[in-house]
């Protein structure tokens, strides 16, 4: 018998061993659950507006804007909000669909593809070519099978290995609905009111939510890939979690942390004097911030 | 020819203050250098940290930073890198993508000798290849290196967390400390007996050293890269705010590294504020009115601060005064502007502690911790100060122990014209002696200051205070020219032109008058 047969043999009778088999699957979940709770513990402190500078003024903006607008912050974001779920989440058959082509194209625009809507291309490190690398191997597998399983429950003939000739194509046009939905958006703003400042600060508070969460994802796929370094094994796990939907959850828990800072940190003019004059360059100014006061 | 500008946005100081100015003036430079050298390419990489302890690293799209600056959009471009570190306009990279940027450009503008410091990723290996010796390079030093080692150490024995420093150390220390305040800066033998203490503090293996180096290990490495730093700079050229600041640090690199820098620069620093404030007057008098509005009935003498909540920059001094004017019955009105007081902070619960004390005056904060900051949106603070000019019972204090130019102070005279009582120290001291800050407002010690401020406010009480008696009206608007980011850019452009001249060999006048002959 030849050595790899040997080898073989062995892993055969262990691969019989259910008792064995759940003693591994649970090192290695347990493994990973703990990365990937470190992980977002991570991503929630870019959650915070007092650490995360940039998001602090995208707020800051938003909430600026939309007041000066006489719109309430809190409504617009539940409105923008809904938006982004009706067209991410919405349909739960082509939601993952749309996530992991947006995922693939990502990962292919690190590796030097360029962007298949503006055909910019990307400069990435090392380090992100090798994640990029890990992802796009990991949605792909994944990104295919689920396209073949679509196909075939709406009746189309049309085998997996077709579908990976073009996965690009596919993924492609998928990624660009994802990206399409910031202008939804923005189109949702447009035909509330004029305000150009608005819709900017509106539509950048949505395209931060929506790469933070890209970015969670990406960054949760690397962490277990880093525990686990087989993609097929890392996009079955994936797989299962799109399923009980980890997606919709880390989304919503990404969206109700930022929205509860909407609506914050307007503060009231002092007096009348003060108001009438910001009243006036309320329209084409910025606020003037009020001191914090110590009186006895 | 590509040109390198390494913009560190880290800190929430002056320094970051100068490098954004410094980034508008280069907007300037490409419009004056674009014509001169063929191919000009200017690249912009920021440096700023992330929510878990770690330096990131981004490329500004720069041409559309100089769209903007074309299309006169100032305000636009500072807001982009006051409130995102220009996180619309850039995208992040990674260490290698950042050292290949700066190692294979002809030219680097590097805003602060500070950049590699308290960032892991920046080795000596790396500094090899940024700071190397082809001296294509230049490097602003904003501050005396040694007398930000002295405050490390007098900051750390102040804290009395470590046990076993012994008397006789922290006597030197302070020793050094009130040399220091006293003459503005280390003289040599004060230089060296710190040297002598820092060496003691960093290597002997005793207790108290022992202890210094568990506590407070990041000071040790900090120094230890500092110093590396100052040893690449003797390759490029150095650029100083001012002739005391180059003095000091050209001394002390001798001292540490045993070398010389081979071409120093003393030039004062730009001021994005200026741009603004020939931009934008009409909606800096909106503000301007808005303050006075807001101010104008309560017509207390106020007292303003502007700076960090740190004992370097005189808080301690600046509440006990303000605890003494009110214990003698001074009802006046102190103003914090501030990226950094905090609600429940030591400052903040010792200010409420005495107004309830003592039942009278009134304490106004701005401040970035607590999200009502004048610096956010600039145009705020020049409106405020120009405000509190115009209410003329206001005086601005600067109590700080180290200030290298004094940015904000200057604003206060600029924009407020306001007096300015300040530390005669270091930077502070040079600007007096160019005749932009006045004499008679200068002190060294608390009782200088108390008396000061009482002097004025009596003044001002009596109705005999008149502003033209301190304000150098002339100087001040002879700096408002030399601060202005275009001019600056003229000189920064000269310096880059001649480096470029100089080390490429190439005749680049003439080449541009070929190529005009050719197309004609």
């Amino acid at each position: 018998m030849a050595l790899d047969d040997v080898v073989k043999n062995a892993f055969i009778q262990l691969s019989k061993d259910a008792n064995f088999g759940q003693k591994v699957y649970d090192v290695v979940i347990n493994s990973i659950s703990d990365a990937l709770q470190a992980t977002a513990k991570q991503i929630e402190m870019q959650l915070d507006p007092k650490v995360n500078k940039a998001l602090k003024y995208t707020i800051e903006g938003f909430n600026t804007n939309s007041t000066k607008d006489g719109i309430d912050p809190s409504q617009l974001y539940g409105e923008m909000g809904n938006i982004y779920k009706q067209n991410i989440f919405g349909n739960s058959t082509f939601s993952n669909i749309y996530l992991l082509s947006t995922l693939y194209i990502r990962g292919l625009k690190k590796l030097g593809y360029p962007d298949p809507i503006t055909g910019k291309r990307e400069i990435a490190t090392r380090q992100e070519r090798e994640n990029a690398q890990n992802i796009t191997n990991i949605t792909g597998e994944l990104l295919a099978e689920s396209l073949y399983q679509y196909y075939n429950s709406i009746g189309k003939n049309v085998t997996k290995s077709e579908i990976m000739v073009n996965l690009d194509k596919y993924a492609s046009i998928l990624y660009g609905a994802q990206g399409g939905v910031i202008n939804k958006i923005g189109s949702y703003i447009i035909s509330k009111t004029p305000n150009i400042s608005l819709l900017e600060s509106s539509t950048r508070l949505m395209s931060t939510l929506n790469e933070m969460f890209l970015s969670t994802i990406e960054g949760s796929i690397n962490t277990m890939y880093s525990k686990l370094p087989i993609p097929e094994a890392v996009a079955l796990i994936l797989d299962k979690l799109g399923q009980i939907g980890l997606y919709n959850s880390t989304f919503n828990e990404m969206y109700g942390k930022i929205g509860g800072y909407i609506g914050q940190g307007l503060q009231q003019l002092p007096q009348q004097a003060g108001q009438q004059q910001a009243g006036q360059s309320a329209n084409q100014f910025r606020q003037p911030p009020v001191p914090i006061k110590l009186q006895p | 020819m590509k040109i390198v500008v390494l913009a560190d946005h880290r800190w929430n100081s002056g320094a970051k203050t100068y490098t954004i100015s410094a980034t508008l003036s280069f907007l300037k430079i490409y419009e004056l250098l674009k014509s001169r050298l063929k191919d000009l390419e200017i690249k912009l990489y920021v440096t700023t940290f992330n929510g878990s302890g770690g330096v990131d690293y981004h490329e500004v799209d720069f041409d559309e930073l100089y769209k903007l600056y074309k299309e006169g959009k100032i305000k636009e471009i500072l807001e982009l890198a006051i409130e995102q570190n220009y996180h619309n306009k850039s995208k992040k990279i990674g260490l290698d993508d950042l050292l290949t940027g700066l190692s294979s450009s002809d030219f680097k503008f590097i805003s602060s000798a500070g950049f590699g410091i308290f960032d892991r990723n920046i080795t000596k290996e790396n500094l090899d290849r940024i700071l190397s010796e082809k001296r294509n390079f230049v490097v602003m030093v904003h501050s005396d290196l040694d007398g930000n080692l002295l405050m490390d150490l007098w900051n750390i024995i102040n804290r009395n967390e470590l046990k076993n420093i012994k008397e006789e150390t922290k006597r030197k220390i302070y020793n050094l400390f009130e040399k220091r305040i006293h003459k503005g800066y280390l003289d040599d033998e004060d230089q060296k007996e710190l040297i002598g203490l820092a060496k003691y503090l960093f290597f002997e293996n005793n207790e108290e050293a022992r202890e210094l180096r568990e506590k407070y290990g990041w000071l040790v490495e900090a120094v230890e890269k500092e110093l590396y730093i100052l040893d690449k700079l003797k390759y490029g050229i150095v650029m100083f705010p001012t002739n005391v600041v180059r003095d000091s640090n050209e001394r002390y690199a001798e001292k540490v590294t045993g070398s010389k820098f081979r071409k120093a620069i003393v030039l004062d620093e730009p001021m994005f504020m200026i741009s603004l404030w020939k931009n934008y007057k009409d909606e800096i008098k909106a503000y301007k009115d808005y303050y006075v509005n807001l101010y104008k009935e309560d017509k207390r003498i106020k007292l303003i601060y502007n700076g960090r909540i740190h004992p370097e920059k005189g808080i301690n001094d600046l509440i006990k005064l303000y605890e003494d004017l009110l214990k003698e019955g001074k009802d006046v009105m102190l103003i914090i502007i501030t990226p950094d007081m905090r609600e429940g902070s030591e400052e903040y619960e010792k200010l409420k502690e005495i107004i309830n004390k003592y039942k009278r005056g009134e304490v106004h904060i701005y401040s970035e911790q607590m999200g009502n900051s004048l610096y956010v949106y600039p145009l705020h603070l020049i409106g405020f100060l120009e405000a509190m000019g115009e209410l003329k019972n206001t005086t601005y204090i600067n109590a700080a122990y180290i200030e290298s130019y004094g940015l904000a102070t200057l604003e206060a005279l600029i924009f407020g014209k306001l007096p300015i009582i300040y530390r005669d120290i270091s930077g502070l001291r040079e600007l007096k002696e160019r005749g932009i800050l006045i004499n008679e407002l200068s002190f060294k010690t608390y009782e200088d200051l108390y008396n000061l401020v009482k002097k004025v406010i009596g003044e001002i009480e009596s109705g005999r205070f008149n502003i033209n008696k301190y304000i150098n009206e002339e100087k001040r608007k002879e700096l408002i020219d030399l601060v202005d980011p275009e001019r600056v850019a003229e000189i920064y452009a000269e310096i880059i032109y001649n480096y470029i001249k100089e080390n490429y060999n190439v005749n680049l006048e003439n080449q541009k008058v070929q190529e005009s002959n050719v197309n004609l």
